[in-house]
């Protein structure tokens, strides 16, 4: 398949470079747009690599590109705070804000979720329902490991 | 204790009200909340399916961040947050009543759509409170007024807050209400009712409304609530810098191809 081969549509291309309409890609974002009709409140969210890249976002206002690199670097820092205060593994980070939440958790071993609700995200769902969308995630991106 | 024994939740209040209870009503269910109560009157309901007082007053920038944070650093204990308020000048002790009984209603409005669930008595928290609070008499009659309006207006009110509207295609004609304009800049197919409340700081009940005017009106249409997965997936990569949609959002076309690097192309556009 060299650079200059015919356009392929419908992708009956059996090895596709990863683009950001692959089925795949087409999959986390509906594990991530069924979070937020779950769970009132929740209005984007962004799923990203461990070192700051952005994988998929079910985004509208926010900047997906910053707020996977920035996710990064809190869960980073979080990590380390909750080793400093010996209080357990580090669950998930979440920022309370003038007029609503981020919350930062860990998809795996190798990804980030960040999600960013408004002022009335009800927490106690997105509790109950972020361990099933995680393992959602993780079951898609463990294809990854296979490339 | 009466109340315990009550069926369902407007007995309960009416039982809580006879009793003179003050405390917390937690409710399970989607959405929950909590009903805050100071001698069996309701001061306040807390629920992720409705703004509160204190999220209409900072959300809408009727009071700033850096006054409320004094105020309440001022007044440690909240339930007396309001009186705090209008002393420090920040809102009309008449405006604060009617935005605290408004939220009171309008949570009781959430409350009502979801399916109901049990319920747990506990101590009181302290809230920012109606004064002196809300008859449950009342606060039934009233939601139970809203919910036929709508009803009539529209259809079963539940699945009104659960669509999320999008744009209409015809063009607007006359001037926009200021109110109208501001729903308008929130309506893309992502937010509903509730969401758009919220991000405005106004009540899902008002918002509800005007929504359905705007309907008729020719301003909006009703996406159909769909499975994620019949649903066209939202651009993975947004590209930076684009102008909030205005527009219904593109359809991706299945038939043309993803645009394609050419070997020498330099200019934008491929072409």
């Amino acid at each position: 398949m060299g650079p200059l081969s015919p356009p392929s549509p419908l992708s009956d291309n059996p090895q596709p470079p990863r683009s950001p309409q692959s089925p795949q890609s087409a999959q986390l974002t509906d594990i991530l747009i069924s979070l937020r009709d779950r769970v009132m409140g929740v209005s984007e969210s962004v799923l990203s690599t461990v070192d700051g890249l952005l994988v998929v976002a079910d985004a509208d206002t926010v900047h997906p590109e910053s707020v996977a690199a920035l996710a990064a670097a809190t869960l980073g820092v979080s990590r380390r705070i909750a080793e400093q205060a010996k209080i357990g593994a580090l669950r998930e980070v979440v920022a309370r804000c003038g007029s609503g939440h981020v919350i930062v958790l860990a998809v795996g071993e190798r990804a980030l979720l960040t999600v960013v609700g408004d002022d009335g995200l009800d927490i106690a769902t997105f509790q109950r329902e972020s361990p099933a969308t995680v393992e959602e995630l993780t079951k898609v991106l463990a294809a990854d490991v296979a490339y | 204790m009466r109340a315990s024994a009550a069926r369902n939740l407007p007995a309960l209040l009416l039982g809580l009200r006879e009793e003179g209870f003050s405390g917390t009503v937690r409710v399970a269910g989607t959405p929950g909340g909590t009903i805050h109560l100071r001698d069996g009157l309701v001061g306040a309901i807390e629920t992720p399916g409705a703004p509160t007082a204190t999220s209409t007053l900072l959300t809408s920038g009727r009071i700033g961040d850096e006054d409320w944070l004094a105020a309440c650093a001022a007044q440690r204990g909240a339930d007396l947050l309001g009186e705090r308020l209008v002393a420090d000048g920040l809102v009309g002790a008449a405006e604060l009543e009617v935005v605290c009984a408004a939220a009171v209603f309008d949570a009781a409005f959430a409350l009502s759509l979801g399916a109901p669930g049990s319920w747990e008595l506990g101590d009181p928290e302290p809230a920012l409170l109606a004064r002196p609070g809300v008859e449950p008499r009342q606060l039934t009659a009233e939601t139970t007024r809203r919910i036929s309006l709508l009803s009539r207006l529209w259809g079963p009110p539940g699945e009104l807050v659960r669509v999320r509207p999008v744009p209409g295609m015809g063009v607007v004609e006359g001037p926009l209400s200021g109110r109208h304009e501001d729903i308008l800049n929130q309506v893309n197919g992502r937010r509903t009712a509730r969401d758009i409340a919220f991000a405005l700081g106004r009540g899902l009940y008002a918002v509800t409304l005007d929504l359905i005017r705007m309907q008729t009106l020719g301003f909006l249409r009703w996406e159909t609530p769909t499975v994620p997965g019949g649903r066209p997936s939202t651009a993975p990569r947004v590209t930076p810098g684009r102008t909030p949609a205005a527009g219904p959002p593109p359809v991706p076309s299945r038939t043309e191809p993803l645009p394609r690097r050419t070997p020498r192309g330099g200019e934008k556009g491929g072409k």
